[in-house]
C-alpha cells in the first residue's frame, strides 16, 4: 500500500482507531494483521516470504540465545545471516549478476550460460532483512535477549509504518516499544498528525512536482543543454530527500500516534559542510547499521590507517549495493567512500587551514563555501544515483561538460513550460521556508498548521500516485 | 526508552490518570479541538475551492475542455460547432471561417467523448451544419485530458467513460477534492487565456504559436516514422457516428479530416489506410455529410507543431481553405470571416493544394485483393461477428440503426500500435 493512496487515507484511521480500542492483550495481533495487509496489498505472495523469513529466524535466533558457547552459537549465525542474505541475493542481484556474468562471458567470446529471471524485487526485502540481520547479530555478540514470542518477533520485522522503506530499527529499542501498552494521548497523536501532514507536503508537493522536470530531462539527456541538465540535477537532490524523508515523516508520524518512536532517518543533510557529516544526517538509520555491523566488525578506525580508510571504502560500496543491483549504485557508493576516505586524509591540513590562515576570521563565509562545496559534490554523486544505467549517467556528465550555456527557453523548462518550472521553485522555497518550523513539530497552533498544509497540499500538490523512490531499495 | 514510551501520556503535562480514563479525556479533546474543526473548516474550503475552480478558473477558461462541455449543454442558436480532438482544436479558427462558429475540441478525445458533444448539438433545435473533425484514430475510447471530466462526473455519459478507461476515482465525487493534482494545470489554463503567450486562443481554438524550428521538427518526423501504427476501431463507434448521421437527415454533417504531415501517412499500414478510405466513401454516400478529406494533402513542415497538429500558420491556412469550402454548404449563411494575426505572415496556401497522396506514401488505388483483405463489413444488411472484439455489431452501411439491438458491453480497447513506444507526437 502506498502512503499516497486513496486506500491509506482510509487505513490510517481504522488502523490507529483499531490499535487504541484493542484490548491491550491483543494489540500486537491487530497490529501484525495490519502489517500484513498493508504488505499484501502490494503483492500477496510475497507476504508468504516475509513470514516464513520471519519464522525462520525466530527459530534459528532461539535456538542460537539458548547455547552459551559462542562457539557454537556461530553456525546458528551463519545460517540466519545465510537465509536472509541469500534471499535478498537472489531476489535483488541474482538477474544482476547474470547479466553482469552473462556480459562478461560474451565479451570473452562466450554465449550467455546464465538464465535471466526477470525477478520482481518484493518490496521492503532490503528493509527488513537488514533489521533481522541485526536482530541475529545482536543476539549471538550477547547484547540482546532472544524474543521468545513469535508475535511481537514478526511485528518487529513488519512493522507497517517502516515496513517498506525505513526506518531501519534495532530489536534492542524496538522490542520493548512494541510491547508497551500505550493510552491515547492528546498531544503526541498531534505531534504525529504534524509529522504526517509535513511528509505528505514533500511528497506531494515538492517531490512529486520536481519528479515532472527530473523525469523529462532523465529520460533523453542529450537532448538538452547544460543549464537544463545542471538544474534537473540539483532538483533531484531535492526531490529525493523530500521523497524518502516525506516516507519516513510520515512512518514516523503513524508510529508515534501508537505510542512508538522510530529513528529519526534525517537532520537537513544538505546543510552539511562535509560529506562525513552528510552521511551523519542521511538515512541515519542505515548509515548506523553499516558503522555497527559492517565497519567496525572490519577493524573500524582501531586499525592501521591504510586499513581503516579501506575499511570505510568497502562500507560505502556495500552501501550503495544495498540502494540496487546496478553499476551506477556501486559507483554512487564508491564515490561517497573515496570522498569519505579524502576527508579523513585531509582533515587535518584543512583544520589548519581554516584555523590557522585568514579564513578564521571570516568563519561564516567559510562555513557557506564548505556547505556551498558539499552540496555540489553531492548533487554530483546523485546524477549517478538517478541514472538507469552507466551510459545514461556518462551522457549527464557530458552534456554538465560540454558547457553549453545557450538559452531556449522550451528547453530551460524541459518542454513542460514556464508555469511548471515556477511551481517547481516555488516547491523548493516552500521545503526550505519549513525548516523554519519546530523541529519536533510542536507546533501551538495545531488547526491551522494542519488546514495550511492540507490547503498547500490541494493547490499545490502535484496528482497522480507515484511510487516512493525508495520503494524499488 | 523516554519517559513518554511509559504506559500513561507522556508529551502532555497533565497527571497521569488511571489507564483507560485518559484515553477518553484524549479522545475527545482531539475530537472538538482537531477533528471536527478540521472537518468542518476543510468542508468550507473544499466548497470554497470547487467554486473558485468552476467559476472562475473553468468558467474563464472557455477554450478548457470542462467549459465546452458547460458550454455545450446550453442552445446557442445559430452556432456551428466543431467537434473533434485536439487536431480540431489546433486546426479550426472559428473567427478564420466565420462568425458563427465554436471550437468545441478537446485534446486527446476519442469519438466516445466527441458523441457527447455531438449528442448535445443535436439536441437542440437548429438547423445549423456540423463540423466533425475525422482522425484516423478516432474510433476508440480515449478521453485525453482527465482535467476536462472532473467538474461534469454527473453527465450520464461521463462516469462510465472513466470507469472503463480505468480513470475514475471516488474523489472525483467530492466537492473541491476532485481538483486535488489539477489545480495548477486549471491555472495555467487560465492564465494562458488571459495573457496569450505561449498559445492563441479564439472561441474555443487553442493553437500553439511556437516558432517552427527545423531540427526539433526532424526529431519528431525521425520518430513518427519509426513507429507503425495499425488501426484497430471499435465498430460499436463507428455505428454510431451513423446512426447520428442517419438519424438527424435534417442536419449537414460537415466531416473534415485535417491535414496530417506526411511521416504520419507513411506510419500507417496498408489495412488501416484502406479502412480509413473506405470509412470516407461510406460517409460520402450518406446524403446529409460532406466529406472533405484533406488528410492527404502534402503540407510542407512549417505549417505543422508536430506530424499531426498544425501550428498558427498552418491553422490560418487551413481554416481559410474551409471558408471556402463552407460556402457551398446547406445551411451555411454569408460570412465575413477574420484570420487570427500571424506573428510570422499572412495566412499562406499550402505548397500543394491537390487532394491526391502524396507520391512517397502508399498509393489509395488499392488491388481489389489488397481490399478482399480487410475486415470491413460489406453493405449486407447481415449481422457478422467481429473477430477482434468478439462482439455482434451491424455493418455500417445499415440504413438505419436497429432499435431492438442489444447494447453491447464495452470491448477492452485493442492495441494498435506494433511498437510499444506511446503515441506522443
Amino acid at each position: 500500500m502506498l502512503f499516497n493512496s486513496t486506500q491509506f487515507l482510509l487505513f490510517l484511521p481504522l488502523a490507529l482507531i483499531g490499535y487504541f480500542l484493542m484490548p491491550y492483550r491483543l494489540r500486537w495481533a491487530f497490529v501484525l494483521l495490519c502489517s500484513y495487509y498493508f504488505y499484501m496489498c502490494w503483492r500477496i505472495e510475497y507476504v508468504l516470504l516475509i513470514m516464513g523469513s520471519t519464522v525462520f529466524d525466530f527459530m534459528v535466533v532461539r535456538a542460537m540465545g539458548a547455547l552459551s558457547d559462542p562457539q557454537s552459537r556461530k553456525p546458528l549465525l551463519w545460517l540466519s545471516l545465510g537465509m536472509n542474505l541469500g534471499v535478498l541475493s537472489f531476489f535483488k542481484y541474482f538477474d544482476f549478476l547474470a547479466s553482469t556474468g552473462n556480459s562478461l562471458t560474451e565479451a570473452l567470446g562466450g554465449g550467455a550460460p546464465l538464465p535471466i529471471f526477470h525477478i520482481l524485487l518484493p518490496v521492503g526485502i532490503s528493509f527488513y532483512t537488514f533489521q533481522s540481520m541485526a536482530y541475529a547479530i545482536d543476539v549471538y555478540r550477547g547484547h540482546k535477549e532472544p524474543e521468545q514470542h513469535l508475535g511481537y518477533f514478526a511485528l518487529f520485522v513488519c512493522y507497517w509504518p517502516q515496513l517498506v522503506a525505513g526506518p531501519i530499527e534495532r530489536s534492542g529499542t524496538m522490542l520493548p516499544k512494541l510491547k508497551t501498552d500505550f493510552a491515547f494521548d492528546y498531544d503526541r497523536t498531534l505531534i504525529g498528525l504534524n509529522r504526517i501532514a509535513l511528509g505528505f507536503f514533500k511528497k506531494l508537493v515538492v517531490a512529486d512536482r520536481l519528479a515532472v522536470y527530473v523525469t523529462e530531462v532523465y529520460s533523453h539527456p542529450q537532448d538538452f543543454g547544460t543549464i537544463a541538465i545542471a538544474i534537473a540535477a540539483v532538483f533531484f537532490a531535492f526531490q529525493i530527500y523530500c521523497d524518502f524523508s516525506g516516507y519516513t515523516d510520515i512512518a514516523i508520524g503513524c508510529a508515534r500516534i501508537m505510542g512508538v518512536t522510530l529513528t529519526e532517518n534525517f537532520d537537513r543533510p544538505y546543510s552539511a559542510t562535509s560529506i562525513t557529516e552528510f552521511w551523519r544526517r542521511w538515512h541515519i538509520s542505515l548509515s548506523s547499521w553499516f558503522r555497527d555491523y559492517v565497519y567496525i566488525p572490519l577493524g573500524g578506525s582501531r586499525v592501521l590507517k591504510w586499513r581503516m580508510y579501506y575499511n570505510l571504502f568497502i562500507t560505502f560500496l556495500l552501501s550503495g549495493l544495498w540502494h540496487g543491483a546496478n553499476w551506477t549504485f556501486v559507483i554512487w557508493g564508491a564515490f561517497h567512500g573515496g570522498f569519505l576516505v579524502w576527508e579523513k586524509l585531509t582533515e587535518d591540513l584543512r583544520t589548519r587551514i581554516k584555523t590557522q590562515t585568514f579564513l578564521a576570521r571570516i568563519p561564516k563565509l567559510v562555513n557557506a563555501w564548505s556547505l556551498s562545496i558539499t552540496f555540489f559534490w553531492v548533487v554530483i554523486g546523485w546524477i549517478f544515483f538517478r541514472a538507469k544505467s552507466l551510459g545514461e549517467a556518462i551522457t549527464v556528465f557530458k552534456g554538465l561538460g560540454a558547457m553549453d550555456f545557450r538559452v531556449n527557453l522550451i528547453e530551460l523548462m524541459a518542454g513542460n513550460g514556464l508555469f511548471n518550472f515556477g511551481m517547481s521553485l516555488l516547491a523548493i522555497g516552500l521545503l526550505l521556508s519549513s525548516y523554519l518550523l519546530p523541529k519536533d513539530l510542536k507546533i501551538r497552533y495545531n488547526l491551522a498548521f494542519l488546514l495550511t498544509v492540507g490547503l498547500v497540499i490541494l493547490l499545490f500538490g502535484k496528482g497522480g500516485q507515484s511510487d516512493f523512490i525508495y520503494f524499488q531499495f | 526508552m523516554g519517559k513518554e514510551d511509559k504506559v500513561t501520556s507522556s508529551t502532555s503535562n497533565s497527571e497521569p490518570l488511571p489507564g483507560r480514563a485518559i484515553q477518553w479525556q484524549h479522545f475527545g479533546r482531539l475530537l472538538l479541538r482537531i477533528v471536527l474543526p478540521l472537518l468542518v473548516i476543510g468542508l468550507l474550503i473544499c466548497l470554497g475551492l470547487d467554486w473558485v475552480v468552476r467559476v472562475r478558473l473553468i468558467g474563464e477558461t472557455p477554450s478548457h475542455g470542462a467549459a465546452k462541455l458547460y458550454r455545450i449543454q446550453e442552445p446557442h442558436p445559430g452556432e456551428i460547432a466543431i467537434i473533434g480532438s485536439s487536431r480540431a482544436l489546433c486546426s479550426y479558427i472559428p473567427d478564420s471561417i466565420g462568425p458563427n462558429y465554436y471550437n468545441y475540441g478537446v485534446n486527446g478525445a476519442g469519438f466516445a467523448v466527441m458523441d457527447i458533444f455531438l449528442k448535445r448539438v443535436l439536441e437542440h433545435a437548429d438547423t445549423t451544419p456540423i463540423i466533425l473533425n475525422l482522425d484516423y484514430e478516432m474510433f476508440y475510447y480515449q478521453l485525453g485530458d482527465i482535467n476536462t471530466y472532473l467538474p461534469h462526473t454527473d453527465m450520464p455519459e461521463v462516469r462510465p467513460l472513466l470507469k472503463r478507461a480505468g480513470n475514475y476515482s471516488m474523489h472525483m465525487e467530492l466537492p473541491g477534492i476532485r481538483y486535488y493534482g489539477c489545480v495548477d494545470a486549471f491555472m495555467k489554463d487560465r492564465l494562458n487565456e488571459r495573457l496569450q503567450l505561449t498559445k492563441i486562443t479564439n472561441k474555443g481554438a487553442v493553437i500553439d504559436k511556437s516558432p517552427y524550428n527545423a531540427a526539433q521538427f526532424a526529431r519528431l518526423v525521425q520518430q513518427r516514422e519509426d513507429w507503425a501504427l495499425s488501426l484497430k476501431p471499435f465498430h460499436s463507434l463507428i455505428d454510431q457516428l451513423f446512426a447520428r448521421i442517419r438519424s438527424h437527415r435534417e442536419r449537414t454533417f460537415v466531416l473534415v479530416v485535417a491535414p496530417y504531415h506526411n511521416s504520419y501517412l507513411k506510419s500507417l499500414d496498408i489495412e488501416s489506410i484502406t479502412l480509413s478510405q473506405q470509412l470516407l466513401d461510406h460517409l460520402r454516400r450518406e446524403p446529409n455529410a460532406v466529406v472533405l478529406d484533406w488528410g492527404w494533402q502534402s503540407w510542407s513542415d512549417e505549417f505543422f507543431t508536430n506530424t499531426t497538429h498544425v501550428n498558427l500558420k498552418g491553422a490560418n491556412a487551413f481554416s481559410a481553405k474551409l471558408r471556402e469550402a463552407m460556402g457551398s454548404v446547406r445551411g451555411v449563411a454569408a460570412q465575413s470571416p477574420k484570420a487570427l494575426a500571424n506573428p510570422q505572415s499572412s495566412p499562406p496556401e499550402p505548397e500543394h493544394q491537390s487532394p491526391k497522396a502524396p507520391s512517397t506514401v502508399i498509393p489509395l488505388n488499392l488491388p481489389k485483393q489488397e481490399l478482399k483483405s480487410v475486415s470491413i463489413p460489406k453493405a449486407a444488411p447481415t449481422k457478422t461477428l467481429d473477430p477482434e472484439h468478439q462482439i455482434q455489431h451491424q455493418p455500417y452501411p445499415n440504413p438505419e440503426p436497429n432499435p431492438n439491438r442489444v447494447p453491447e458491453p464495452y470491448p477492452k480497447p485493442e492495441p494498435y500500435l506494433r511498437s510499444s513506444s506511446p503515441i506522443v507526437p
